[in-house]
């Protein structure tokens, strides 16, 4: 008994065992692999093997367009993607994908960058 | 004599998944049980055939969100064997470390469900408490909770820091130190009134029925693949955990001691971690018939891998520690055991419907 | 494979028999679809080693059930009768697939489209 009586003494001022979760957030740990981000498109290339090595196949990449885009709901975090690819397009990002309402593809497509044209008009 | 017919799931509190037991019942005592599955087939096997093998370490991994590890295992050893590579040392240590993790984290969560079975609340709180740590150290090693996708063919995908080898070893002692806080609940008399002469399996049964895992180990059968040295295992001691109790508390014990073991395996793989490559490239083709087995925390993980020289895999076939669980299962059952015992008994072989029926 | 013991409708009862006889635990079979002829390899072990007995038979051949001596082999030649179509005397299907599933799916002539490939 006196025993128990510490551990509900102890209980009342104890940190609190949970989180209280959309309030408060754990930071997600280095390297995982929370979801996967055309981060660099500017160095993409099209040369598709992100696409072609993606067990899922949730990747299209539009060479003509210049557009690469994600099926998020089918792809399945795996990273082999950012692996493969040749020039670091893609890369994991520790945050997990939010909750959606809707099926959205994820698209992202390359600004190509001209010396000339100052900012503000871009 | 009456009897009567109740039926025991699909849908039941005490099951994740669906599972049927059709018990045949006279009075409160079950006479006979007509188990009953089918109900997730998702035709995996038949997808192993139609994706590219690499691909297939992805699918092998989602046949179980329990065990990912020894899926994985076992398969990429399958390939390999076919394609005459081994995987180096380093990789080899890094597997076992996955694969033991695994063991920790699904033993706990059994620990927990039989608490919830039995009705005992707090303790499943506690348990999984503890196996959210274990989770957060495999996120931390592989990036992921519960899709590892550690394992290539060949290798494995990502190394392990001495950071992360410390962390692990951190993670390891606060495991140990809080599985001793709640190991006095082997000793509660509710806890042995509910399991200790439940659900009785002699050995011969065991045999009989081909029980594999901690079913067969709690029935005296020193039956534990990883005696077979893959992977890491060779280099390591351990001996098979063997009770005689032949009943669901032998079962739990089983697994309690299979928990430290499970951490003294890790410990003594950051200890002897070798340094080296982690990944054997080979392009060979896959060719002939293989046969992989891993000790998975349920038992005998069995992977049978034909190849026909082409790109893709001719057939894959797996079979899961449940599936050779169930039969000894009903065999437990039809002893006339009480209708409230039955969760007790069926959990207790630890039953992971979906990978049984893949 | 090792340990590989090639049978027949015929004597596969008692090459079956002197498994039970040697102690080994049934593990589990495997069919095969070989196109022309099926197989069906039945896996043992006695811990140490696996031995294996390969049953080859025609499509629409009858071939007899050891559940009578591994009780355990019920729902593994279930599961084969329903994914393969093959005939296992005393064996009904309906253990995995239901009345409106895909007959036969595992065989190599049923129709099979990968979703992602
Ligand atoms: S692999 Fe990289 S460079 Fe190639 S298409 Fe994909 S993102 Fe672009
Ligand atoms: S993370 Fe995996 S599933 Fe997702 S896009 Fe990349 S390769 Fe495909």
């Amino acid at each position: 008994m006196p025993g128990m009586l510490k551990i509900i003494f102890g209980n009342l001022f104890k940190k609190r065992a949970t989180r209280l979760y959309p309030f408060e957030k754990r930071a997600p740990f280095e390297n995982a692999r929370g979801s996967m981000d055309f981060a660099h498109m500017e160095n993409c290339i099209f040369c598709n093997l992100c696409a072609k090595n993606c067990p899922p196949k949730a990747i299209t990449v539009d060479r003509a367009n210049k557009r690469n885009a994600l099926d998020p709901l089918r792809c399945i975090q795996c990273g082999v993607c950012a692996e493969a690819c040749p020039k670091k397009v893609i890369e994991m990002r520790g945050q997990y994908n939010e909750p959606c309402y809707a099926k959205r593809t994820h698209v992202a497509a390359q600004v190509v960058k001209c010396a000339q044209t100052p900012p503000e008009q871009k | 004599m009456v009897k009567s017919t109740i039926t025991f799931g699909p849908q039941h509190p005490v099951f994740p998944e669906p599972i049927q037991f059709i018990l045949k019942v006279v009075d409160e005592k079950v006479v006979l049980a007509e188990p009953q599955i089918g109900y997730v087939h998702r035709g995996i096997e038949k997808a192993f055939e139609l994706n590219d093998p690499k691909d297939n370490i992805f699918l092998a991994e989602r046949i179980c969100g329990i065990c990912p590890a020894p899926h994985t295992t076992a398969y990429v050893r399958g390939v390999e064997s076919l394609m005459g590579i081994e995987a180096p040392p380093r990789a080899k240590y890094i597997r076992t470390i996955m694969n033991e993790l695994n063991r920790i984290h699904s033993h706990i969560l059994w620990a927990g469900l039989l608490g919830d079975a039995i009705g005992f609340e707090s303790y499943f709180m506690q348990t999984w408490n503890y196996r959210e740590k274990v989770l957060d150290a495999i996120e931390k090693i592989s990036g992921h909770r519960v899709t590892y996708a550690m394992n290539a063919i060949g290798g494995v995908r990502r190394d392990m820091t001495n950071e992360q080898l410390r962390g692990l070893e951190k993670t390891m002692d606060y495991v140990e130190s809080s599985l001793e806080n709640i190991e006095d609940v082997m000793k509660d008399y509710t806890i042995k009134k509910r399991t200790q002469g439940i659900g009785i399996l002699t050995e011969e049964e065991a045999r009989r029925d081909g029980a594999v895992g901690p079913t067969a180990r709690a029935s005296g059968i020193s039956q534990d693949l990883r005696t077979s040295g893959y992977d890491a295992y060779g280099d390591l001691k351990f001996e098979p955990v063997v009770v005689n109790n032949c009943d669901s508390y032998g079962r739990f014990a089983v697994r309690w001691q299979e928990l430290k073991q499970s951490i003294d395996l890790i410990r003594q793989c950051i200890v002897k971690m070798p340094s080296g490559e982690i990944l054997t490239k080979s392009n060979n083709p896959m060719n002939g018939e293989a046969i992989s087995r891993v000790e998975a925390p349920r038992g005998e993980l069995f992977y049978y891998i034909k190849g026909n020289g082409s790109k893709k895999l001719e057939r894959v076939k797996v079979r899961t520690p449940t599936f050779a669980n169930i039969i000894p299962t009903v065999t437990m059952l039809s002893k006339g055991c009480q209708v409230a015992d039955v969760s007790v008994i069926v959990l207790s072989m630890d039953p992971c419907i979906s990978c049984t029926e893949r | 494979m090792q340990n590989e013991i090639q049978v027949n409708s015929a004597t596969l009862i008692g090459e079956t028999l002197k498994m039970l006889e040697a102690k080994m635990r049934f593990a589990t079979a495997t069919c095969l679809d070989i196109g022309d002829h099926f197989e069906i390899i039945y896996h043992f072990d006695n811990g140490n080693e696996m031995k294996h007995l390969r049953l080859s038979f025609k499509d629409g051949e009858e071939v007899p059930s050891i559940r009578a001596l591994y009780a355990c082999a019920r729902f593994i030649e279930s599961e084969i009768v329903d994914l393969f179509g093959v005939k296992i005397s005393g064996v009904s299907a309906g253990l995995l697939l239901g009345s409106d599933s895909p007959v036969a799916p595992m065989r190599k002539s049923a129709p099979a489209k990968s979703e992602v490939n």
